[in-house]
């Protein structure tokens, strides 16, 4: 399988304090990665670095085996990573469709002056940007949605629709940070289904989730991260065996539930 | 006081509020959108209109209408006054965009503080005005009159002059446009996706620099426009032109809520009319102060403005 993502050795720090500690990751063509381990883990550190947003104190990150580093987080959403976020950040007065079509708009190529006066190419682009977005919401089964202002939906529709909206990025790699969230047992089941037609679609995914059962069920391979660093990685059923992570974290789940 | 005239002229005082209102909001629109992307009082803006009049006024000169003492035929008008106005919207609209790559960029880039971008706007707004004051001799500049100021028809008090019509048709023309590029293209998209979360813009792949640089450039084009329609209208021109015009199309931003694209329109025409109707009650001299007074108010009293829920939200 060839790695598109590849986070190698990589090192946070933000005053001292190490956030992360040489990681290595990687997510391949056609797999569901799933990211766990306790809060404060640094989970979340791993995406805001290969988006660009923060910048490694060491390491590297690799999306189809080129260097990301230093690129400006625009750039590297247009290579192909697109996310979504833990506190759902939707551009809230505009409506789902047009949430939607933002994201596809860095894919299309008509400038100011087409766009201005309404050149074919444009009104070509425009049409097709409308009809993805469509697609994607109906893909998400929130087609109903799509002329209501994103601020309105109902929660779990606005996950559904940052999902869709990182979806028309065309990513290589999408990033979903805890997208089960709020969700009841139900929903778990129905968004574990639609991450498994995402990939089966053709998007590798990496997931944040704090739900075992979800990650257990619909994961491809899981790593753990404890403290900033990585302390096991396999297959589900591997890592529900692995003492380390027991110790760490999955123990303290099993008593609890 | 004199309310007896406010009630005779009521028609006419509307007529030129709202001929008036329609100039500024085309001025507000660049104020509103640009604080919608990077939340800066853009003071120089005044200056970009000023620089539309004497691009205007200079046309008019090469074009030899200089003390002209008949109106053109109305072809020939029509086909100057187009040339004047998308000069003055190319000129203005560029210099804008130079005045943000000049003045504001490297700022941003290394995240000075928004402090330091209001000094930046205010040290190129006097940078501008005191060059225009230097190359244009710091005197009054009179546009020709290209188009006779006789009424074609009136509504009680209403004169409907032709420079009227054409105003009003230009300007309303200009805000469907705008309506246009905002709501169903991507650069407009961009824009509001910026003015909402700029961070989350980036990270859906908005080219935050280019949309800053085409709210600029939208911005100037239309106070471009404004400035070859106040050239017509009161058909003169000084280096601190844009100065009080500035202080009214940004009143009526903030009347509207600063951010708010409708909310600008609306105080546009708002301020306009509370003009000419204090000028005949007050005196016209008194009509700047009305400005300046709802100005205190309205950020003393209501900073939101009338329709500012919206950027209360993006602030977030």
């Amino acid at each position: 399988m060839t790695k598109l993502l590849e986070v190698n050795n990589l090192t946070m720090e933000f005053g001292g304090v190490v956030a992360l500690k040489e990681v290595n990751l990687h997510v391949s063509a056609g797999e569901i990665a799933a990211l766990i381990g306790p809060n404060g883990a640094g989970k979340t550190t791993v995406f805001n670095v290969v988006t660009g947003y923060y910048q490694p104190t060491k390491g590297d990150v690799l999306l189809n085996s080129k260097s990301v580093l230093g690129l400006k987080s625009n750039k590297i959403a247009r290579l192909g990573l697109a996310r979504t976020f833990q506190n759902i950040r939707l551009f809230g007065d505009m409506t789902a469709l047009e949430n939607v079509m933002t994201g596809s708009d860095s894919r299309n190529k008509v400038g100011l002056v087409g766009s201005i006066i309404g050149t074919s190419r444009s009104r070509q682009e425009e049409s097709l940007s409308h009809s993805r977005a469509a697609e994607l919401l109906n893909f998400m089964g929130i087609s109903h949605r799509s002329g209501q202002l994103a601020r309105n939906l109902p929660y779990g529709d606005q996950r559904r629709l940052e999902i869709a909206r990182a979806l028309a990025l065309e990513p290589k790699v999408l990033l979903l940070d805890e997208p089960a969230a709020g969700f009841n047992p139900q929903e778990k089941v129905e968004l574990g289904e639609l991450i498994k037609k995402i990939r089966d679609a053709g998007f590798a995914v990496l997931l944040i989730e704090h739900d075992m059962s979800l990650v257990m069920k619909i994961s491809d391979r899981v790593s753990v991260l404890d403290f900033g660093q990585k302390i096991a990685e396999g297959t589900p059923s591997e890592i529900q065996n692995n003492q380390k992570v027991i110790d760490a974290y999955l123990g303290v789940v099993d008593n609890a539930s | 006081m004199d309310f007896s005239i406010l009630w005779t002229e009521f028609f006419g005082l509307t007529l030129d509020g709202i001929v008036v209102g329609a100039i500024y909001a085309l001025v507000s629109l660049g104020y509103t959108l640009v604080y919608g992307v990077l939340r800066l009082i853009n003071f120089a803006h005044s200056e970009i209109f000023m620089i539309g009049t004497f691009t205007s006024l200079g046309l008019s000169i090469v074009f030899g209408f200089t003390g002209l003492e008949e109106p053109l035929g109305i072809v020939l008008f029509l086909l100057v006054f187009l040339v004047m106005a998308l000069a003055s919207g190319i000129v203005s609209g560029m210099s804008a965009v130079l005045l943000e790559f000049v003045a504001y960029r490297r700022l941003r880039r290394r995240g000075a503080s928004r402090l330091s971008s209001l000094i930046s706007a205010i040290g190129a707004s006097f940078f501008l005005v005191e060059f225009y004051r230097l190359t244009t001799e710091s005197k009054d500049w009179d546009f020709p009159r290209m188009l006779s100021k006789d009424p074609i028809f009136s509504i009680s008090s209403a004169y409907f002059t032709l420079d009227k019509i054409i105003i009003l048709l230009g300007a309303f023309g200009l805000m469907f446009g705008l309506d246009r590029i905002i709501n169903k293209t991507r650069l407009g998209r961009g824009i509001r996706a910026v003015s909402q979360d700029e961070k989350t813009a980036i990270l859906m792949g908005v080219n935050v620099d280019r949309v800053i640089s085409f709210t600029f450039l939208v911005g100037g084009v239309l106070a471009g426009f404004a400035s070859t329609f106040y050239m017509l209208f009161y058909e003169s021109t000084k280096f601190n032109v844009g100065f009080l015009l500035g202080i009214s199309a940004f009143t009526a931003a903030v009347l509207g809520g600063i951010g708010n694209i409708r909310g600008a329109l609306v105080g546009s025409f708002v301020l306009g009319l509370i003009q000419q109707y204090s000028s005949v009650v007050l005196g016209y001299n008194w009509r700047d102060v009305v400005t300046f007074v709802i100005l205190v108010f309205v950020l003393l009293f209501k900073p939101t403005g009338l329709f500012g829920e919206a950027l209360q939200r993006a602030r977030v």
